[in-house]
């Protein structure tokens, strides 16, 4: 089964992993905000942050809410633009004078909340067929229309007719959901960035949802960044998966590697967390059980060392230090300085027995 | 619609309000052709007489006919009020959307005019106004009305424009390359209807009160007959102190009722907008809750006999 | 059946009983009156995790606020008991009759409630100390302030809190901070009963867990019971003892939680059981169930769940199937009924005229 996940996106691309398409490089993104206590501080939201998009694959950034994971969404469709860094599409880095429409062209998002990312007062036909006329203006009212419908086939919901004159309020969570997609492969692009897209969903739908993104990066070769906290989602869609703490990128690595072997101590911390019917515990995880208790780091505060430090079961003097870059270990990086080469013999046994916990759960 | 005309308050509002449009379209043509009166025409037979057969709602000091002044004086209040109430509306929609929308700067400076506006004395204004172009016709006098009364108004929609940039939904739509002028006026006005449907009439009334009482003081048009212009006659012609109702209550009554008009055709849109629902779910629960309670108690003492 | 007064008899261990309840959403006229639980029998015993899972409009919540009496117009109970037993073997109180008063004395000291969002549990211009001190001293008159400083402090550590965070607002507070210090002053008078309504549904997964090992942690040792309503069948299957699974303001099944986990007889359970992508078995592709979530106001006729069953028969659009005892799950379903059974369609559809 899980062989055909890496099979080629398309026919006539052998590689499964295309060229890169949309890519964030040394992305830092920093907010005016304000403390409890009402003084001016600075969120520091995105560090140093690289991820590369590549055509026919799906990525997922996993975080909890506070990550940076939803700003680095934002950094990528420049909503946000990144105070330091660059975004590129196709190697040509985009900048202040990018324009927006043909950007938009080849990058869309899909929205977490499909009852407030559709306009109410209007109908489906208004809603995908505006998006289709905006970037083909020359189409007739009847090619629109058949667009339009071509859309609502796509994101399977037939009888299109049945669907094209109703407004966002006569129809349900998921097929909403069904409709920003459809917004968003009106303009045939070549990035998705896919905002937590089935979190307000209800349970039993949102594997359709995900299965429908699956499908569009298969066939059209579309390059999805999936954001998400549940770590089980990404794991069943994604390619490869990009774990961000506190507003850095802690882990990246294939999906497969990083779920089975997580090296970072909080990747093991997210994984081990994650309810997992299939996995039956009997009473807490030891590991974590006291030391992890505490709350993630405040993205506005400066921290010598590594911005994990607080909650890490292996914190070393090193750690309290000096920040660690992200390591490379096997086909994974992390960024915990357990996986340095001029590491000592005692990480070298926490390493060991790291690993070897996590297998076994 | 036929949501809107079940609603009672909206529909008596709208009857009254059709009524008198019609009075200011048809009046003119009415009063020469029907009730072959002129209206500025004095009958020296009748000067201040109470209502009878001839005049139906009587004459006025220097005998002219009550009845025709009013229905010729409709036209004039109500074009003074519904344009005061457009150019209002307009410019508070366009100043109101913008502002909001884009925010930052532009929004800054905005609400810096609004304020200085809405801290002007208003109608003191247009009292200087009109002292000052002797002659306006009730045209200037409803542009002025118009530029006075739009701050408000602009405010409450910049407010509400706010709310909407902040859904996705405009986010969406700026990320597929919608351009910012239709978004504000294809996707983000239409939620704006009740703001604006509430802050016209308010405009409209408003435009109405003001011209009148312009007039009364003396400062309305000459020329024009104005339900304004009528009971500022009335005052001069020391109807009031005489008691000749007959002179001033009409035209009173008349602008009263627009206002009385205007007034439930907005709380019968507010009723349809939110509906005030929870007070009568209530009282049913409670209802439903005491019979609940007498029939468990009922069948509680039934139970062990 | 509203007739019929409080049987006496039940089972020791039985701590809440709830009997053919029906909760009803009143509309403007008679005619639009929304039925959001029908028939509920659902039982708590002492010291057990009962879960009630459910997706929008499952009519979970409905039950929870009915059956804790928190429930606000336009909800009422328009049928039903919900018995709770407050020594054992004893006769029980009909929470639904029993007045506003005697409520008050259940609420904290027998039965608390832990809502999904803390701040509208909590109030936000009171200080964490009042609001325990409130609770403690509502239960127990005679304690002293020094009493409560030591109960509130032991209380807070219970969950993992620093006894500082007592001079605190909530609002000053994280949001899983803010939930494990409902709990600890759910946990302030002794209840016998928590009912927790998604507690853990506004924190984050990490938290969650924390949340959820706590819970765990602190029932095995007061041996409190729990019902746990959510959206999240996966959570409960790790903790619940019993899962009750709400489908159309309908319990549609009733198990073991292991039942619920390895071997789901009803196909919406099912379907809702393979609804969760793993993190340790094989990669491979999933389906939800088709179709959306009923609206209650249009429920289909029959099962409420056959448009988006893929086992549905006939009979199934036709008779509203009974919750019937199979080998180790309770569940409502013809098709399951038939297999187990050697009762058939027609039987059914004989004994539904």
């Amino acid at each position: 089964m899980s062989v055909d996940r890496t099979a080629p996106a398309a026919p006539d691309q052998a590689d499964a992993a295309g060229p890169s398409v949309l890519r964030a490089e040394h992305v830092s993104v920093v907010f005016d905000g304000k403390d409890n206590s009402g003084r001016k501080v600075e969120i520091h939201a995105c560090r140093d942050v690289d991820v590369d998009l590549r055509r026919g694959e799906i990525v997922a950034l996993v975080g909890e809410s506070g990550s940076g994971k939803s700003t680095l969404a934002r950094a990528f469709s420049l909503v946000h633009p990144p105070s330091a860094g660059q975004i590129l599409l196709d190697g040509e880095p985009l900048g202040r004078r990018t324009r927006r429409r043909p950007f938009y062209k080849r990058v869309q998002l899909i929205y977490q909340d499909p009852f407030a990312s559709l306009n109410s007062l209007k109908s489906i036909r208004h809603i995908l067929g505006r998006v289709v006329k905006i970037h083909t203006p020359r189409l007739s009212r009847r090619a629109v229309e058949a667009r339009t419908l071509e859309l609502l086939e796509l994101v399977s919901l037939t009888p299109a007719e049945d669907y094209i004159d109703r407004f966002p309020s006569s129809l349900s969570g998921g097929q909403r959901q069904r409709i920003s997609i459809a917004r968003a492969l009106a303009v045939d692009p070549d990035v998705l960035l896919a905002d937590e897209p089935t979190s307000m969903l209800d349970v039993s739908i949102r594997l359709d949802v995900l299965n429908l993104l699956d499908e569009i990066r298969r066939e059209r070769g579309v390059a999805v960044l999936y954001i998400t906290h549940d770590i089980a989602s990404a794991r069943y869609i994604s390619d490869r998966m990009a774990v961000m703490y506190s507003g850095e990128l802690v882990e990246t690595g294939p999906t497969e590697d990083v779920v089975a072997h997580p090296k970072h101590p909080y990747t093991r911390l997210l994984v081990e967390s994650a309810p997992d019917p299939s996995r039956r515990r009997d009473g807490a995880s030891a590991e974590f059980e006291e030391t992890s208790l505490g709350e993630p780091a405040d993205p506005a505060q400066e921290i010598a060392g590594c911005r994990f430090q607080a909650r890490c079961p292996f914190v070393m003097a090193r750690c309290r230090r000096e920040a660690p870059p992200l390591l490379t270990t096997g086909d994974q990086h992390a960024r915990c300085w357990l996986f340095a080469d001029d590491a000592d013999d005692t990480t070298d046994t926490i390493r060991a027995t790291g690993a070897h916990t996590s297998k076994e759960s | 619609m036929r949501r809107l005309l079940k609603n009672r308050k909206f529909a008596v509002g709208m009857i009254i309000s059709i009524v008198f449009l019609v009075i200011a379209l048809l009046g003119p043509w009415f009063v020469s052709s029907v009730m072959q009166v002129d209206p500025r025409g004095i009958d020296y037979d009748a000067i201040s007489a109470p209502p009878s057969p001839q005049h139906l709602l009587g004459t006025n000091h220097v005998g002219q006919d009550v009845l025709a002044q009013l229905i010729i004086g409709a036209r004039g209040s109500v074009t003074v009020g519904l344009l005061s109430g457009i150019i209002a509306t307009v410019i508070a929609v366009l100043v109101g959307t913008t502002a909001g929308y884009l925010g930052g700067i532009p929004d800054r400076a905005i609400n810096a005019v609004v304020n200085v506006l809405m801290t002007l004395p208003g109608f003191a204004l247009l009292f200087i106004i009109a002292g000052y172009v002797q002659e306006a016709g009730i045209l200037l006098i409803a542009v002025v009305i118009g530029l006075l009364e739009w701050p408000g108004g602009a405010r409450s929609i910049r407010a509400q424009t706010m709310s909407l940039r902040n859904r996705d939904f405009t986010s969406a739509l700026r990320t597929v390359g919608e351009s910012t002028p239709r978004i504000i006026a294809v996707e983000v006005v239409p939620h704006l209807g009740g703001v604006i449907s509430s802050m016209f009439l308010k405009a409209v009334v408003a435009g109405i009160f003001m011209e009148a009482s312009l007039a009364f003081l003396g400062l309305g048009s000459t020329s024009e007959i104005t339900w304004g212009t009528m009971v500022s006659q009335a005052q001069t012609g020391g109807a009031i102190l005489r008691g000749h109702w007959w002179f001033f209550l009409p035209p009173g009554l008349a602008i009263a009722l627009i206002g009385f008009a205007t007034a439930m055709i907005n709380f019968g849109l507010d009723e349809i907008t939110n509906p005030q629902l929870n007070a009568r779910l209530n009282a049913r629960t409670r209802q439903f809750n005491r019979e609940q309670r007498r029939r468990r108690a009922l069948a509680e003492a039934g139970g062990p006999a | 059946m509203s007739t019929t007064p409080t049987p006496p008899s039940t089972a020791e261990d039985v701590l809440l009983e709830i009997r053919d309840l029906d909760v009803l959403y009143l509309g403007t006229e008679d005619s639009s009156n929304v039925k959001a639980c029908s028939d509920i029998n659902l039982s708590v015993r002492r010291g057990e995790i009962l879960g009630i899972a459910g997706e929008s409009a499952s009519g979970k919540s409905t039950l929870l606020n009915a059956m804790t009496r928190l429930q606000q117009a336009p909800a009422v109970t328009s049928r039903g008991h919900v018995i709770f037993h407050e020594h054992p073997g004893a006769t029980g109180v009909d929470l639904v009759d029993c007045d506003d008063r005697a409520m008050q004395r259940f609420r904290w000291s027998d039965i608390s409630i832990v809502m999904q969002s803390a701040m509208a549990c909590l109030n936000p211009v009171i200080r964490l100390r009042d609001q325990f001190f409130d609770v403690l001293r509502a239960h127990d008159r005679s304690l002293g302030r020094a009493r409560l400083q030591d109960r509130s402090t032991e209380l807070l550590q219970m969950v993992g809190i620093m006894p500082d965070a007592l001079n605190k607002y909530p609002h000053e507070l994280s949001g899983g901070m803010r939930q494990r210090a409902l709990i600890a002053l759910s946990l302030a008078c002794d209840p016998d009963l928590i009912v927790m309504d998604e507690p853990t549904t506004a924190v984050d997964v990490v938290m969650q867990r924390q949340i959820l090992n706590q819970i765990l942690r602190l029932q095995q040792e007061l041996g409190f019971a729990v019902v746990f309503v959510t959206h999240d069948l996966s959570l409960l299957l790790e903790m619940a003892d019993r899962i009750a699974i709400m489908y159309g303001g309908r319990i549609v099944e009733v198990a073991d939680g292991s039942t619920i986990s390895e071997n789901p007889q009803h196909p919406y359970t099912r379907g809702l059981r393979e609804a969760f992508p793993s993190l340790v078995s094989e990669r491979g592709k999933r389906h939800g169930i088709p179709g959306s979530p009923p609206d209650l106001r249009r429920l289909p006729s029959g099962c409420a769940f056959n448009p988006r069953c893929a086992e549905a028969i006939e009979l199934c659009s036709q008779v509203r199937p009974e919750l019937t005892a199979l080998s180790d799950s309770v569940a409502a379903c013809h098709v399951r009924r038939i297999e187990a059974d050697d009762t058939d369609a027609r039987t059914i559809l004989e004994e539904a005229r």
